[in-house]
């Protein structure tokens, strides 16, 4: 039995929309599992879920043994933090961290100590007077971070909490709230649309599409061996291409496949990286050329629709409307059977 | 700027148009005559003192009083939850019901006093006091709806969801989370619901009786009988105390944004 | 805090006031306005009798019409008055902006009693008006300015001026200075800015403003009860005078459901003009 088990769970808003159907997931305690996916599929409204905020249609919710499904949000004892923090304005950031625990009727001593230890884990050791307002971005997330962690519950979730700041914070508050994480053995339920953060945090993710579970996995076989055509792009394999005898078929166009894969192939996909640019079986026109820094970024016009490929800055000398050479290597090719 | 000068000059007009007024009535009242005359021959505190001291004045002072603190009070325990219900909890027909709700502000007052004389009070025999209290708190609600829910509308859903994740009853949320943070509105609800209330003449029309009556119907019968500068003195006391109360809201709150 | 709980929540926190307003005002004002209806003829219960009654006489003609007349003066009025005012308040520094609306807010603040007095001692038979005429040698003897159509407007206007001003700095403030900066590039003159550019834009709050004036004139009491007094009737003076002088219950109510009717009228009109010219 997981800490954490979803079966079949359905939810939907209002009469007839259904944002999730027949959703089946395990979790691990101790484990830090991500919610990955664009808007609208589902993600969050699951998490709203767990938390109770939302009705479950169908299925039920078990944590830690019990069946949570139609226990009130206020009696779950599941942290949340918000998207916008959801910080109370009128209190400072001891009352705001406290807050958990006075409800729960903790001595005065003891809340102390622990809002004390746990705003020093967050790094915010002497904002304890300080109002929301007073604060920036990032110093408000952690303390959104701290409220929900200080009440030491059997489930943390967070709602995309890092997208509301820059990228280099980002960063930063990913490396701690993954070692937060680490050190305090949290279950932590991750919602975010970014797979960049999904892959750097997550001990295992799960890719949702239109209310369902496209695949579970851990990060690397989620980058190197995606099993669905939408998890391969959303994963970043940008040239994605229907496979039909012989053939690569896109945009109305066709291109010679050298090399016969396995049966029941329906698709191949590379990663930009992954394209040679300037030496090749095939022919294109360059659409657009974008400086990366070290490499150079080329979108290709192809008898398969558009092709991005990468090559080192060095090399690059092809021009907006040049015709380059490329190729597609049959070793470097994802194939897929769905 | 040519434009921008007519509009100034116009400014000032209308200023003078609306406060000027203040400023003759505030000089009658400290006339020494025994007549309203304009300008005053000379002044006293003659008309001030003998208000001040007035038996009617003050009993009238002390109702208005009493009526201005219940009926608001009692407005806002109907409104504000009322105001709440509409901003995160909309019940079905919430149109009717708003409709409903603010009729208070669209029927005149007056017949709102009348009716309740004829159809309430001597119906069921009710008190004076009663009756004009009941007019005066239907009279005030809508207005506690109203600023509350101005206020409500910009305070984020979230924080109460927080609250309700960390282990916060619904009850306690609105105590505890949401209460704090439209304080500077209740506040502002009171003060407005109160001060129409203490001026309001046409619903207590209907509704005062013997010993019972409230100070601007009280000011209003005396009116009839005598022409002397007492409730030219009477008025430049209530606006004093009007304007300062309202000069320190406006100061410490402002309330000219829940208008 | 399923979807079911929530709106049975609603519906619990709205009942108090509901129940409240229900009885307490809509039940005894609809028993008054439905007792205008009774006619006590043979053929049936209820008519339209009362109404005629009241129609024929022409002191209640006069009454009613001068009622009108004085509700749309004052209305027009207090447009033509607010407008460039409106327009000045907007341009105030914004340090300042919080005071100058506290100075508006305030009169509305005060008693109608107070405000409408200052009139009374300008207008008296001793009052600063005609000390001054007299003074100048304009008069022989004091002229009777109170009690008169003029003294009634002047109160109302100034009672219910600053509600116009307000509604039109509030949808001003919400014109930005460029739209009109952008029209007098184009060409257009001080007065085509305002009729073409500013006055649309801002008739969302001349129709509120206009309603709140008019409807305000309308249901005023003292106002008229000080300055009109028994010689210059308005609506809410006369049903005063026949219920508590008179005792004439009927024609109170007839003059009951005259009010509310024209106040729904103004409130409906009004709104079926703002919202079908909302296409601008």
């Amino acid at each position: 039995m997981s800490y954490l088990e979803l079966h079949q769970l359905a939810l939907g808003y209002g009469k007839n929309k259904t944002a999730v159907e027949q959703l089946d997931l395990a979790v691990e305690q101790g484990e830090l599992i991500s919610l990955l996916g664009p808007s609208g599929c589902g993600k969050t409204t699951t998490m709203r879920a767990i938390a109770g905020l939302i009705d479950l249609r169908a299925g039920s919710i078990m944590l830690d043994g019990r069946d949570i499904g139609r226990l009130p949000p206020n009696k779950r004892n599941i942290g949340m933090v918000f998207q916008s923090y959801a910080l109370f304005p009128h209190l400072n950031v001891f009352d705001n961290v406290a807050f958990g625990l006075r409800l729960r009727k903790v001595d005065a001593v003891t809340l102390r100590s622990k809002v004390e230890r746990v705003i020093a884990a967050v790094g915010l050791s002497g904002f304890e007077t300080r109002l929301p307002a007073q604060m920036s971005g990032g110093q408000q997330q952690r303390v959104a971070l701290a409220r929900a962690i200080v009440i030491e519950p059997k489930l943390l979730l967070l709602d995309e909490p890092l997208s509301n700041l820059d990228a280099k914070l980002r960063v930063q508050m990913r490396a701690e709230l993954r070692r937060i994480q680490r050190e305090l053995g949290i279950t932590m339920l991750y919602v975010t649309h970014d797979q960049e953060e999904a892959l750097a945090l997550s001990d295992r993710i799960v890719v949702m599409n239109g209310g369902k579970i496209e695949q579970l996995d851990v990060p690397e076989n989620l980058f190197n061996a995606p099993r669905t055509r939408f998890v391969a792009n959303f994963m970043g394999f940008e040239n994605l291409f229907d496979y039909r005898d012989g053939f690569l078929h896109g945009e109305g166009g066709k291109l010679p496949f050298a090399v016969a894969p396995p049966d029941g192939t329906v698709c191949a996909g590379w990663r930009p990286e992954r394209v040679t640019v300037g030496a090749g079986p095939y022919s294109g026109t360059v659409l657009s050329r974008g400086f990366l820094g070290d490499d150079v970024e080329y979108l290709l016009q192809t008898p398969v629709g558009p092709v991005k490929g990468m090559t080192a800055a060095t090399a690059a000398r092809w021009r907006e409307g040049d015709s380059v050479d490329f190729a597609l290597p049959a070793g470097e090719a994802l194939l897929l059977q769905a | 700027m040519k434009e921008g000068l007519f509009s100034r000059a116009m400014l000032w007009l209308v200023f003078l148009f609306l406060l000027g007024p203040f400023v003759i009535v505030f000089l009658a009242g400290f006339s020494a005559g025994d007549t309203l005359a304009f300008p005053p021959t000379s002044y006293s505190l003659r008309w001030i003192g003998e208000v001040l001291a007035s038996d009617e004045f003050q009993r009238a002072f002390r109702t208005s009083l009493e009526i201005g603190l219940l009926a608001t009070v009692i407005a806002l325990l109907l409104g504000v939850p009322v105001a709440y219900a509409m901003s995160r909890m909309p019940p079905p027909g919430m149109g009717v019901i708003k409709q409903i709700l603010t009729s208070p502000l669209i029927i005149p007052a007056m017949l709102v006093g009348l009716g309740l004389l004829r159809h309430f009070v001597l119906v069921v025999d009710a008190p004076v006091f009663l009756g004009l209290l009941i007019g005066h708190i239907g009279l005030l609600t809508p207005y506690a709806v109203r600023v509350v829910y101005a206020s409500l509308v910009n305070l984020r859903v979230d924080i109460e969801e927080a609250a309700i994740t960390l282990g916060a009853s619904r009850l306690q949320t609105f105590f505890m989370i949401v209460l704090p943070n439209i304080r500077s509105a209740v506040i502002a609800a009171f003060f407005l619901a109160f001060v129409t209330s203490f001026n309001q003449v046409p619903v207590s029309l209907f509704l005062t009786g013997p010993g019972i009556s409230t100070l601007p119907i009280e000011m209003l019968g005396h009116m009839e009988n005598s022409f002397d500068p007492s409730i030219a003195a009477l008025s430049t006391l209530l606006v004093l105390f009007t304007m300062a109360f309202v000069l320190v809201t406006e100061k410490v709150l402002g309330i000219s944004k829940y208008m | 805090m399923s979807v079911h709980q929530k709106k049975w929540n609603g519906v619990m926190l709205v009942m108090p006031a509901l129940i409240f307003t229900v009885v307490c005002f809509l039940l005894p004002v609809l028993a008054l306005l439905l007792d205008a209806f009774r006619v006590d003829t043979p053929a049936a219960h209820w008519g339209l009798g009362r109404f005629v009654d009241f129609f024929a006489e022409p002191l209640n003609r006069q009454v009613f019409l001068r009622t009108l007349r004085i509700a749309a003066l004052v209305t027009l009025v207090s447009a033509l008055l607010s407008y460039p005012a409106a327009q000045a308040i907007v341009r105030v520094a914004p340090r300042y902006r919080g005071m100058v609306l506290g100075m508006m807010i305030l009169p509305l603040m005060v008693s109608p009693i107070a405000r409408t007095y200052a009139w009374i001692v300008l207008f008296g038979r001793n009052g600063a008006i005609n000390s001054i005429l007299l003074s100048l040698g304009l008069t022989d003897e004091p002229q009777r300015l109170l009690f008169s159509e003029m003294a009634v407007f002047v109160g109302l206007l100034q009672l219910l001026l600053p509600l116009m001003l307000m509604s039109l700095v509030s949808s001003m403030e919400n014109l930005s200075r460029d739209i009109t900066l952008a029209a007098s590039t184009l060409g257009a003159n001080a007065w085509q800015v305002f009729t073409r550019v500013t006055l649309p834009l801002t008739q969302e709050g001349l129709i509120v403003g206009g309603t709140l004036v008019f409807t305000g004139c309308v249901t005023a009491y003292v106002t008229p009860a000080l300055l009109g007094g028994p010689k210059v009737l308005m609506l809410e003076t006369l049903l005063y005078q026949k219920v508590s002088v008179e005792s004439d219950f009927g024609t109170a109510n007839v003059i009951a459901v005259i009010l509310v009717l024209m106040t729904l009228a103004v409130n409906a009109g009004l709104k079926r003009i703002s919202s079908s010219r909302s296409t601008v």
